[in-house]
């Protein structure tokens, strides 16, 4: 089987390790990897400001680049929700109404895609640790691929999976809110960080670059000794192919 | 004026922005956690906080007395239709305008009623107000003592208000109102406290 | 105070936030618990909940004349208002006309939008909440934190402070002390209650019957005990049916408070009849537009239309619960009310508060009529920037925001443009180990280190995938 695979911009520009071992997770599962050199953002910096045109253009430019029928694996619930989503919205009563809709349905979260579609096994060859996830809004809410990315996070032997007593409240990062209401950011991301720190793990996984950018440099800036990490980079080092 | 002018907002409103939609459909969806109606009302009753006295029609007047006796009840405001019941206490007879009453109803401890309806899932009693129970009734009092017969036991809010209309045809009772309970609030911290504005303690005799 | 300031005091105040977080998300939990324990298919109860909102919007006028007219017929007198100002002269021409000089009034959002209390007393009336939670703000002089908990960002000692200086009693912190003062404070004043005063939840065409939801009873004194009765309605209140009414009242109740049922449905019909003892003689219902209208016709926002009140938006939002209801400057705070301001009152006043949403979509997912807030509000964020401007209130009066635009061209630019693009990652790549230093220099870099430590960049993933094995890269 052949796949696209969109690498995101907070991805490329910040989780390069990760990338790598979310594209071997999906060869070691028998999957051939396509990457088109091209590729840039899905657009969600324009659109959640409410710049729909600049969107489109983006949106647009993605649409065309992965024009081959092939799925197309986003390792971001927030990405893919806007891929698979808001394209069709954005697109609604255009010209390119029928292509965002053709695109759209073929765009697939990576955990969801590994989950539902390939139905993966995930042998657990690490150590025993004490883990805990964060959602992502988007990949919760309209992505709506958080079960997958915790299916598989649970089916991991060695694993323990405690679970945030505020699972699905936003951690504050929001894409630009961060910086345009930076006060209001910092208080989002302390009560997570109370939420991460009361787990007492090792390790705080997430499936989304935006929310671990976002939690990992508050985590730092305190000085905590949670650890983060994104959830394909800890498959596929669980997993023993990273 | 403003009517028209109103009215015409919303029409070009619409015609702007024509809306399509079928209508809703209510089901209860409420799931009952006992089988029989009546024990699911007062499962639910309890539940809202209310206390509940099982008892029958002959037994009634002795149902009542005894609360009176336990919550030591010197004042009791009745509608005229229990003004004969036969308690020990003193009986102050709703059957005069409110305007001419308004002095004791405003001390008066205890009001006594008969609910015209159960409401099943919800664990709610109902009363509309007449000639006969007019509204204070249920609500300037401390106390309440609530008479409602089984048979009037419905399933929920649709089927009972169904049941009003059946039973006075165009013309509904000026207030129809569905009690939980005693008054209560939970503005300060989130604290439920009972008894702000309405009774502090209701007694529902089920009969 | 210009909403920067009003943000920076309200996202620094401990003790408001402390309050307000507890609350919330015991709001949040009674709420799941309830649903997942004891109702059926609720998300098929929400679509049908959004169907009868939706249903009775698009028949509206028919609605509203069908209910005017029952309403007559039950000797309801109904008013008709296009703005506040009209419904608070009509109000006010009510007290007059009975030579009244003090109200009480029942909660009620519409009132508070519509400024009816500062009104009344500029023209020598008074107007006296009754509800605990608005009693305790209308003593300090506050607007509502929350539309369904009002003072809730007060706590016991502040709230016995505030009696002790406002109603002349001792100090308590009990909250059993509390509530009977208040009860005690009240009981006086609807012993004397001529003219009371209330919301509506549904307005019941069909019966021509107003149906009002309460836990305390002081919407029931202020409508059974008074003379006269008004009620202020926004015309979007009003259903068709009875049932109607029912299924969005199972709606309403689980999603506001958790409970299943209110300890009070007052359903008026009419007023007090020649053989009834009791009940107003005259009820009044000031039927509101106000720019509801306004609303209806904008094909993207006529679905907030469907509101109902709960403030279950408010609950589930995480910027609220770090700012509470008064940052946002507006009678309606949180979510519903990023949506509903700007478009009632302009975006000019309200485009602000726009910005203080991650879009995190947990209001959408528990809105129980269905409105697409989370969408909405990223629409409005459009209408600020767009250049075929529509019709919105104060659209024409916002500013521009020149450098946000020109972020956005560039960025559109470079999204398109893959040379540009690769020499950004290659750029990040080579130079974002060594920005630390410059962090505090450069915007965006600056409000992100405040409580984050420099990001750890890593943008090797172009040069690193060009040679990775088995993968096509074309």
């Amino acid at each position: 089987m052949k796949v696209y695979f969109f690498g995101t911009c907070i991805g490329s520009a910040a989780f390069s390790e990760s990338l790598i071992c979310s594209i071997k997770l999906l060869q070691h599962f028998g999957v051939e990897v396509i990457y088109k050199k091209d590729q840039t953002c899905c657009g969600q910096p324009s659109y959640n400001n409410g710049y729909y045109e600049e969107t489109k253009k983006a949106a647009l430019f993605n649409m065309q680049l992965f024009s081959e029928p092939y799925p197309v694996i986003v390792p971001s619930g927030s990405c893919a929700g806007m891929m698979m989503h808001d394209y069709i919205t954005l697109f609604e009563g255009t010209e390119h109404e029928n292509m965002a809709k053709e695109f759209s349905q073929r765009v697939y979260e990576l955990s969801d895609f590994l989950h539902k579609e390939l139905k993966v096994t995930l042998e657990d060859k690490g150590n025993p640790v004490k883990v805990t996830w964060h959602s992502n809004c988007h990949a919760l809410r309209v992505a709506k691929s958080v079960s997958s990315s915790k299916a598989l996070l649970k089916s991991l032997s060695n694993v323990e999976l405690v679970e945030l007593e505020k699972e699905t409240t936003c951690c504050g990062f929001g894409g630009t809110f961060s910086v345009k209401e930076p006060e209001i950011s910092k208080a989002m991301v302390e009560s997570k960080l109370q939420d991460i720190l009361n787990q007492k793990v090792e390790y705080l996984i997430a499936g989304d670059g935006g929310c671990l950018l976002n939690i990992t440099g508050a985590l730092e800036k305190i000085n905590a000794n949670v650890k983060t990490m994104y959830l394909y980079e800890f498959l596929a080092k669980r997993i023993g192919i990273a | 004026m403003s009517k028209e002018i109103i009215l015409n907002n919303v029409k070009n409103a619409l015609n702007k922005n024509p809306l399509q939609s079928n209508s809703g459909v209510y089901t209860d969806i409420l799931k009952p956690i006992e089988n029989d109606m009546v024990q699911e009302y007062k499962r639910g009753q309890e539940v809202n906080k209310a206390i509940l006295i099982e008892s029958t029609k002959d037994d009634l007047e002795n149902a009542i007395k005894s609360i009176l006796e336990k919550e030591n009840i010197k004042q009791v405001l009745l509608p005229k239709s229990l003004q004969d019941i036969s308690i020990t206490q003193e009986k102050i007879i709703y059957n005069k305008p409110v305007d001419e009453l308004r002095n004791t109803l405003f001390q008066v401890e205890c009001g006594i009623f008969e609910a015209n309806y159960g409401v099943s899932n919800l664990g709610i009693f109902s009363v509309a107000s007449n000639s006969d129970q007019p509204r204070l009734l249920s609500l300037i009092t401390k106390y309440n003592i609530v008479l409602l017969k089984k048979e009037n036991i419905k399933e929920n809010l649709s089927t009972t208000l169904q049941a009003y209309k059946k039973e006075n045809g165009d013309k509904l009772p000026t207030n129809i109102l569905f009690i939980a309970g005693p008054s209560r609030t939970a503005d300060i911290e989130f604290q439920v406290v009972l008894g702000v504005h309405g009774p502090q303690i209701v007694y529902v005799i089920l009969y | 105070m210009n909403p920067r300031q009003l943000i920076h005091e309200k996202v620094n105040d401990k003790q408001l936030n402390k309050n307000l977080e507890y609350v919330m998300y015991q709001l949040q939990g009674n709420r799941k618990k309830l649903i997942s324990e004891r109702y059926g298919d609720w998300e098929a109860l929400r679509e049908e909940g959004k169907k009868v909102k939706q249903n009775a919007l698009s028949r509206l006028p028919e609605l509203l004349e069908r209910f005017e007219k029952n309403a007559t017929a039950n000797g309801i007198k109904v008013h008709w208002s296009k703005d506040n100002d009209e419904a608070n002269e009509i109000i006010l021409n009510i007290a007059k006309e009975n030579n009244i000089n003090k109200i009480l009034k029942g909660k009620s959002m519409a009132s508070e939008e519509i400024g009816l209390n500062h009104y009344l007393e500029k023209k020598g009336i008074k107007a006296i909440e009754t509800d605990l939670g608005e009693v305790i703000i209308q003593l300090i002089g506050e607007p509502p934190v929350h539309i369904v908990v009002p003072a809730i960002h007060k706590n016991r000692f502040e709230v016995g402070e505030i009696f002790e200086k406002h109603l002349h009693v001792e100090r308590y912190t009990e909250i059993e002390d509390l509530n009977r003062v208040a009860r005690t404070y009240l009981r006086e004043e609807f012993h004397q209650l001529k003219m009371g005063l209330s919301g509506v939840n549904f307005a019941i065409a069909d019966e021509g019957a107003i149906w009002l939801l309460e836990n305390e009873g002081n919407g029931r004194m202020s409508t059974t005990v008074s003379d006269i009765h008004v009620a202020i309605c926004g015309i979007e209140k009003v259903v068709e049916s009875f049932d109607n009414a029912v299924l969005l009242n199972t709606l309403l109740i689980p999603s506001a408070t958790g409970q299943s049922v209110t300890t009070y449905n007052n359903i008026i019909t009419s007023p007090r009849k020649e053989s009834d003892l009791d009940g107003p003689k005259e009820v009044h219902v000031v039927l509101l537009d106000n720019g509801r209208s306004g609303i209806l016709s904008k094909k993207r926002y006529s679905a907030s239309l469907r509101c109902i009140r709960c403030g279950t938006c408010m609950n589930h939002c995480p910027v609220y619960h770090k700012i509470g209801g008064h940052a946002y400057g507006a009678t309606y705070p949180g979510p519903i009310g990023e949506v509903i301001s700007p478009l009632l009152f302009g975006i000019d006043k309200y485009g602000y508060t726009l910005n203080l949403c991650s879009l995190c979509g947990n209001c959408a997912e528990v809105c129980p009529v269905k409105i697409p807030l989370t969408d909405m509000i990223r629409d409005l964020r459009n209408e600020k920037v767009k250049d075929n401007k529509d019709d919105i209130l104060g659209i024409n009066n916002l500013p521009k925001n020149n450098a946000e635009r020109k972020n956005m061209e560039i960025f559109a630019e470079v999204a398109t443009n893959p040379k540009k693009w690769q020499r950004l990652m290659w750029f990040i790549d080579k130079f974002a180990p060594f920005g630390k230093p410059f962090a505090p220099f450069i915007n965006g870099l600056k409000q992100w280190t405040t409580c984050r430590a420099y990001p750890k960049m890593d943008a090797s993933f172009h040069k690193k995938i060009k040679n990775m094995q088995g993968v096509k890269y074309e």
